[in-house]
């Protein structure tokens, strides 16, 4: 009993913090100019889409390229119930009626296109019940690309490459901000719950955690239906960031972007995700500014388009190689004030699997 | 001359200590045996010697040279050959083509084909099926193969992983008439070997791991003969 | 139905001179190169800007600086991460596939380019009612010599059956004194070597270079692999045939309705064959890797 608690107060300091975090940034954008507030709107979007992508591979250890899906049904699903009917009429005039007639706000649609996506994941499930490593890397970006092609010529409902417009673009850091930390402690309850702990004894090692009971396929799938109902809700926070859609928004550009950032602050916690984020979101904020040209003081500079790619590339490649656990480095934020109780068994196992490399 | 010198070798897998400070000087010429229980470490060590575990600490040495951060091609090339427990026979590869492989440990290339000529003598079932597959090879074949594979890079140091391990009587003496004949040569060896009999006929020192630690036996023939000694060094049989 | 053969086995080649290339440092190292697509990118641009040339020059010094430029990926990138997970690699390979495409827009800019290459290839000749590029024929015949000239490497040299052990179990390859890093860089060039060709052979077909020019090739070069078998050299040529004809067929087969989701048919294909046969059609299990 006491041990529970202990370890949920533990487990709690990454959330409050994380949440700290993230509301001290996005209370100083609101302070910022218009852009900045929209790139700090940007980043809380950001951060639901790689939160909920954490809950899944960051637990399971399992890479997946797949969750843009996810977050491309969440994105389309949520742009369909909110936007005007009137506007759905004239562009998509072979949509059933009573999806013609819908008319949500973005915080009925939001849990909706959560669901969807979730349905969606319950159907591709058998890819992660069935596949490890490298095998289910390339079935996810399959996956993806597929369903990539599909958005890009369902002209019914999706309208096809030309893409939706007319979405309500009325995402501020205000609406934005509510359903990151709804991410971040959904993602916690999650990672704190007997089965997220089962399915990171199985990240760590499947055969021993298989052999001690633990059913890794079950545990995955919970993983990935909660993973993917936080990615369709930052779908469709994404759908009301932009305002318009086209299937290149929900492309494996995304995906990398997403892994780059999760991978950037560390893939194997949330309070990784979350600095992941922060971090990458500034960063391309500010390169994005460099790239576009103009005077800085008494620098001026041309366009160059390009330097955002080039240096997050270079970003990815050396946290790769230098700092292959990322910012974090697998440990939570605030993990020195709970050391004590925080030295579990997770720690404990991590050090069985460092197994040993030829030289 | 001491030709490998292990010392204070640890060696673990995550919290496991598989290898708890172990200390063995392998004589040029001579024959050292390790025996012991199962999951005593013996693999561990060997592995350690061709450098395919990373070790925690301590140091092993070739003729005086610190190799302990060597990667195991270069070891190959200066002159530890290894046969590992599972044989590691290439069964994509035809039987010509792993001897060959061996071959590139060699300091002159010149004498790969006297060297596999030297070893398919030793090993005749070899030299019939030079064109086949390695994989269509029987247990006794491929020990053979692996074995013969590691004499064609004229070793300083052959690194047996039970040899013995799955071979029918008669192939044993086969195999050990050939461990012999290596050792008049001059040849140094360490052997892990569960067929005690055998190990102390052939070996100059017989050890003993368990659990991690190493232990010199005195009167090895004691293995044999003394079924406490023999329960005390190998496990409960 | 000939014309499509001719056109299923020219593009089947150029697929396999990609699936090739990233088989073979799948099968040495474990890694899923993404950022074999830039190295056709690589390739085109290199074409560009020797346009002019003779092609036979041409040519010669675009494999010179893709060869180099693979080198390059696996002295900077690859080496100092060898030895670590299979995910790893892959991120590693896409942040130099990103890396690439970056400095290639910043250098070049966004807008396609056009440039042509053919010259006499354009032309096609009459074999017996038919008419055949004179581009597919090369394509074809260059892409079986080099084939024949790879199978001839891995079996008649040295190093070439060093690269095979390696493949088979790297590990136990290098405690037999096979260098490790020789074997790789080695895979490396001819991945290398093969991606130069078949950038100009792609850049002949189409005419056009983008700076994301490369993700296409590399995703069929995937997919040609998973349907021939994960780890498997030749089971990859094999898969990148069947993927042609496969595309060629559907392409002038498929009811004008559902042409357009010939791509999505073709990943969900590949979605179903890994669930039932994880490593491919003709795959293995993949051993111990360093
Ligand atoms: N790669 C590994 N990961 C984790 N533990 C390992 C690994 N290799 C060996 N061990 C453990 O280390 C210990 C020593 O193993 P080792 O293979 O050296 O024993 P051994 O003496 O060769 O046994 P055997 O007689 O069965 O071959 C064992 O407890 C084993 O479970
Ligand atoms: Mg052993």
């Amino acid at each position: 009993m006491r041990n529970r608690a202990i370890t949920l107060v533990a487990g709690s300091a990454p959330a409050a913090l994380s949440t700290l975090l993230v509301l001290v940034i996005s209370g100083l954008a609101m302070l910022g100019s218009e852009t900045t507030q929209r790139t700090a709107a940007q980043m809380l979007v950001m951060g639901v889409i790689c939160v909920g992508t954490y809950i899944f591979v960051g637990n399971s250890g399992v890479l997946s390229f797949g969750h843009v899906v996810f977050v491309a049904v969440g994105a389309y699903s949520t742009a369909l119930m909110t936007m005007e009917p009137g506007l759905k009429r004239a562009l998509l005039p072979d949509l059933p009626g009573w999806i013609v007639d819908l008319h949500l706000g973005m915080a009925a649609a939001l849990p909706v296109a959560g669901l969807l996506a979730l349905l969606v994941s319950v159907l591709c499930s058998p890819l992660v019940l069935r596949l490890d490593g490298m095998a289910a890397g390339i079935a996810s970006l399959a996956l993806l690309i597929s369903v990539n092609v599909v958005i890009g010529n369902w002209d019914q409902v999706t309208r096809g490459s030309q893409g939706i417009v007319g979405i309500p673009a009325d995402l501020t850091v205000g609406t934005a901000l509510p359903w990151l930390i709804g991410a971040i402690v959904l993602a916690l309850a999650y990672q704190v719950s007997a089965s997220g702990f089962r399915l990171r004894a199985s990240r760590e090692d499947a055969v021993a955690a298989a052999s001690l009971g633990v059913r890794v396929g079950r545990e995955r799938t919970i993983a990935l239906v909660i993973s993917a109902f936080v990615c369709g809700i930052g779908g469709g926070l994404y759908a009301h960031f932009l305002g318009a859609l086209t299937p290149g928004d929900v492309s494996l550009k995304l995906t990398l972007l997403a892994l780059l950032m999760l991978i950037v602050g560390g893939l194997r916690s949330l309070s990784g995700a979350v600095i992941g984020t922060i971090f990458i979101s500034v960063l391309a904020e500010l390169l994005r500014r460099v790239e576009a040209g103009g005077d800085f003081g008494p620098i001026a500079l041309a366009p160059h388009p390009g330097i955002e790619q080039v240096v997050l590339a270079l970003t990815l490649l050396f946290t790769l190689l230098l700092r292959p656990g990322g910012i974090t480095s697998g440990r939570e934020l605030g993990h020195r004030l709970v050391r004590r109780s925080s030295r579990d068994v997770e720690t404990a196992r991590t050090e069985i699997v460092a197994a040993p490399e030829p030289g | 001359m001491t030709l490998l010198e292990i010392a204070d070798l640890h060696i673990s897998y995550g919290p496991v200590d598989a290898v708890r400070g172990v200390t063995l000087d392998v004589e040029k010429g001579g024959v050292v045996a390790i025996v012991g229980p199962n999951g005593a470490g013996k693999t561990s060590i060997l592995s350690a010697v061709q450098g395919l575990v990373r070790t925690r600490s301590g140091t092993i040495r070739l003729r005086g040279a610190e190799i302990t951060d060597w990667s195991p091609e270069r070891r190959a090339r200066a002159g530890i050959a290894f046969v590992p427990e599972s044989r590691g026979i290439f069964g994509s590869l035809s039987i010509a083509e792993n001897l060959s492989l061996a071959a590139c440990a060699l300091a002159e290339k010149a004498t790969a084909a006297a060297q596999i000529e030297r070893s398919l003598e030793l090993f005749p079932v070899l030299a019939d099926r030079l064109n086949q597959r390695a994989s269509v090879l029987s247990g006794g074949e491929r020990q053979q193969l692996a074995i013969g594979r590691a004499l064609v890079s004229s070793p300083d140091l052959l690194v047996l992983d039970e040899p013995s391990l799955g071979l029918a009587p008669v192939i044993l003496d086969g195999l050990f008439a050939s461990l012999a004949a290596l050792r008049d040569e001059g040849r140094t060896i360490l052997v892990v070997e569960q067929n005690v009999s055998r190990a102390v006929r052939l070996a100059d020192h017989v050890y003993s791991l368990r659990g991690g630690l190493l232990e010199r036996l005195e009167n090895p023939q004691d293995l044999v003969g003394d079924p406490a000694f023999r329960a005390k060094h190998l496990g409960m049989e | 139905m000939a014309q499509n053969l001719i056109n299923a086995l020219s593009l089947g080649s150029l697929y396999a001179l990609i699936a090739l290339g990233i088989a073979l440092l799948f099968s040495i190292m474990g890694l899923i190169n993404f950022a074999h697509g830039e190295l056709i990118t690589i390739g085109g641009y290199t074409l560009l800007a020797f346009h002019g040339l003779p092609l036979a020059v041409a040519v010669a010094l675009t494999v010179a600086v893709v060869v180099a430029a693979a080198l390059t990926m696996e002295r900077l990138a690859f080496r100092p991460a060898r030895g670590a997970s299979g995910e790893t690699l892959l991120m590693t390979s896409f942040a130099l596939s990103l890396l690439v495409q970056g400095g290639v827009l910043l250098k070049e800019g966004a807008d396609p380019q056009s440039v042509n290459v053919l010259g006499s290839l354009g032309a096609s000749v009459d074999v017996g009612g038919m008419t055949i590029g004179k581009l597919d024929v090369a394509i074809i015949g260059v892409t079986g010599v080099l084939l024949i000239g790879l199978a001839w490497f891995l079996r008649a040299t040295p190093l070439g059956v060093q690269m095979r052990a390696a493949a088979e179990d790297f590990t136990m390859a290098r405690a037999l004194g096979v260098r490790a890093d020789r074997v790789v860089a080695t895979a490396f060039g001819v991945s290398g070597a093969f991606a130069a060709v078949a950038a100009v052979f792609l850049v002949a077909r189409t005419g056009t270079l983008t700076p994301s020019m490369g993700l296409t090739p590399v995703l069929l070069g995937f997919v040609a692999i998973v349907l021939g078998g994960l780890g498997r050299l030749w089971a990859a040529a094999i898969g990148a045939y069947v993927l042609a004809l496969l595309s060629v067929m559907l392409q002038a087969y498929l009811p004008t309705g559902l042409a357009a989701y010939r791509d999505a048919l073709v990943y969900l294909g590949i979605i179903v064959i890994l669930l039932f046969r994880p490593h491919g059609i003709a795959g293995r299990p993949q051993g111990v890797r360093v």
